[in-house]
């Protein structure tokens, strides 16, 4: 399990994380998620060791992330990974070599060709999708316990995000890899994760399982014969509500039935449920914290 | 093999192409210039051409330590080369050892035809103390390259690390020169010491003691000199044995460098990669040094004076990126021009 606990840490005098408490298990996919600016890439590097945490403490399977052998269960894949004018595949993976003895050159070219990457032709010359796909060959030829992606399907095409995804999968299910993926992209995240964290005011706002956290709410649409007021919703424990006339499409915190009868005693002409998504869910969940979903702070 | 070795082993095989180039120019420039100077052998004068062996040695201690330490100025390589399971100060000492191999490589094979060269030509020299030269200059050679892996280290920029190093080349000799100058001047003018320390500030340069083993040796070695001013050239070369316990200050300084890089390298945050280097022995203390230490030189209330000022000035802009300064820099320049308008009064 890789744990994080009681994580402070400030950029210059800027806190930029307060009292962090997350925990990963083997296994497990988690997505972080939170506005720009919230942290993530921060609490990535830190997980990672690139920065160092000002104050708090990281144990991976129980011992302490500053111990070698402990950082070399870890993978951190940045956003905007490293290249020089003359790195090639072939380079990188000699580089990773030194640092992970066991690295499977078997499983990184055969990503690297299921990927249609040459691993002889300098880097520099890949799209950012090309060089993350590149890199994550060199992840899955690791193999580590866990792995660290940042903005992970930034700069993919569809295919390649396919591909990406799958070959994750794969690492998940048949070595048992642990991995917290940061990304903006939530639908992608929903069919892949299996739990999440909510970065927010500089700690983790909310966290758990993605399909539990999703059913705690409910999206109906209703239509009324007769004149109505938000007034009308104020006993209900309302996330969202949006009026047109006589229709109203509302978002619920509670579980479905209790609400959908709360909303029936208020007698609709129609009442329809509608699929409530990661997405919504987040976007509510910011809404809830103060933040105007057109951009910035309420 | 532990992960220490390994990373040690793929740095310098990473690193075999530059040390290749940097000992194939080193040698031939080596070659040409003891070719040159040997062959005016009989003529007037009897010169070895070992200087050349200074300026390689002086050359590569500044380079390497730039070359070595540059992946580590760009936060984008940082989030790669600082997650790998290896502890900040061994990889500190990677870094340190292999550019000290790649230098300790060029410079011997430089050395050696350097050596065979003369050892080939003639008779005229004693080069019996070649080799204690070269023991003697790897010594300073460490000196020189911690110094300068400790100033690069500091910046968080190549740029900002390049202008340190190039700063810190001359500012112990200005503001040694300075102090002397300006303040002993007033108490010691007429002691034996004033007198016998009238060139000691020339060791604050940076080469400086690699330019003085070097004098100190062409002497020993080019025993039979026959140009005019030897007396004069030879007069350097005692002056400077008389004041070789400046060796050991130097040495001093090494050892302090060498520890200061592995600790700065350690504390150091990925965080300040690409950001303004605001080191202490970055800007904040090279800029009031030079600027004080001219205005201190100058003493005169003039255009230069308005000259230095503006260098401050922009040197705070350089230091700031930008043209909005703090508070500091500018109370640090005032300061400096107060103190100048008052001495100019008084």
């Amino acid at each position: 399990m890789l744990e994080i606990k009681n994580l402070t840490h400030f950029i210059g005098q800027k806190k930029i994380l307060e009292n962090v408490n997350l925990s990963l298990n083997e296994g497990s996919v988690m997505g972080l998620v939170g506005i720009n600016g919230a942290g993530k890439t921060t609490l990535l590097r830190l997980i990672s060791g690139v920065y160092t945490a000002t104050e708090g403490e990281f144990l991976c399977d129980g011992e302490s992330l500053t111990e070698e052998g402990a950082r070399g269960k870890i993978f951190f894949l940045p956003d905007d990974p490293y290249y020089t004018i003359h790195t090639t595949g072939r380079s990188l993976y000699q580089m990773y070599k030194v640092f992970y003895p066991k690295i499977d050159y078997e499983v990184f070219d055969r990503y690297m060709t299921e990927f249609g990457l040459d691993e002889k032709k300098p880097i520099r010359n890949f799209s950012k999708g090309m060089r993350r796909q590149l890199y994550v060959a060199l992840a899955l030829a690791v193999r580590p316990k866990y792995l660290l992606l940042d903005e992970a399907f930034d700069g993919l095409d569809p295919l390649a995000r396919l591909a990406f995804k799958k070959a994750i999968n794969k690492a998940v299910e048949e070595d048992g890899t642990g991995v917290i993926i940061s990304s903006h992209s939530l639908r992608e995240l929903e069919d892949f994760c299996d739990c999440y964290a909510l970065i927010d005011k500089m700690t983790v706002a909310s966290s758990g399982d993605i399909a539990e956290r999703v059913d705690r709410f409910c999206k109906f649409q209703l239509a009324f014969t007769n004149e109505i007021s938000d007034a009308m919703f104020s006993a209900l424990p309302v996330v969202s509500l949006e009026r047109n006339g006589r229709f109203v499409r509302i978002v619920l915190e509670g579980r479905q039935e209790q609400m959908k009868s709360m909303l029936e005693a208020l007698n609709p002409a129609v009442i329809e449920q509608m699929p409530m998504d990661f997405e919504e869910m987040f976007i509510h969940e910011v809404e809830g914290r103060g933040y105007d979903v057109g951009g910035g702070k309420r | 093999m532990k992960v220490f070795k390994r990373y040690l082993c793929y740095r310098l095989e990473n690193s075999a192409l530059r040390t290749i180039v940097f000992t194939v120019i080193s040698a031939i420039l080596t070659w040409i210039t003891v070719s040159e100077s040997t062959g005016r052998l009989h003529v007037q004068y009897n010169e070895t051409g070992i200087y050349v062996l200074a300026i390689v040695l002086g050359t590569l201690c500044t380079l390497i330590p730039i070359l070595e330490l540059s992946a580590f100025k760009n936060r984008r390589n940082l989030d790669t080369l600082y997650f790998f399971p290896i502890n900040r100060g061994k990889m500190a000492l990677v870094h340190y050892i292999s550019g000290f191999i790649q230098i300790l490589f060029a410079y011997t094979v430089t050395f050696i035809v350097a050596y065979a060269y003369l050892a080939a030509q003639t008779s005229y020299f004693a080069l019996g103390y070649m080799p204690l030269y070269y023991l003697f200059s790897i010594l300073i050679g460490f000196v020189m390259y911690s110094f300068f892996m400790f100033i690069f280290g500091q910046a968080n920029t190549v740029a900002d690390g390049v202008v340190f190093c190039v700063l810190w080349m001359f500012v112990i000799f200005i503001v040694m020169q300075t102090f002397r100058g300006e303040i002993l001047r007033h108490f010691l003018r007429d002691t034996d010491f004033w007198e016998n320390t009238s060139d000691l500030s020339g060791w604050g340069i940076a080469y400086s003691p690699i330019n003085n083993l070097t004098v100190i040796f062409q002497d020993l070695i080019e025993i039979n000199h026959i140009e005019p001013d030897y007396p004069y050239y030879i007069s350097y070369a005692e002056r400077y044995i008389n004041q070789a316990y400046m060796f050991f200050v130097w040495g001093a300084i090494g050892i302090a460098s060498a520890v200061g890089y592995v600790v700065a390298f350690v504390k150091k945050g990925a965080e300040k990669a690409g950001e303004i280097s605001s080191s202490l022995f970055g800007y904040k203390l090279l800029i009031p040094l030079y600027g004080y230490s001219l205005l201190m030189m100058y003493e005169n209330l003039d255009f230069m004076t308005v000259l230095i000022f503006v260098a401050m000035v922009i040197g705070y802009i350089i230091y700031r990126r930008s043209f909005k300064l703090k508070a500091s820099d500018l109370i640090f320049t005032g300061c400096g021009a107060l103190a100048v308008i008052l001495g100019a009064m008084l």
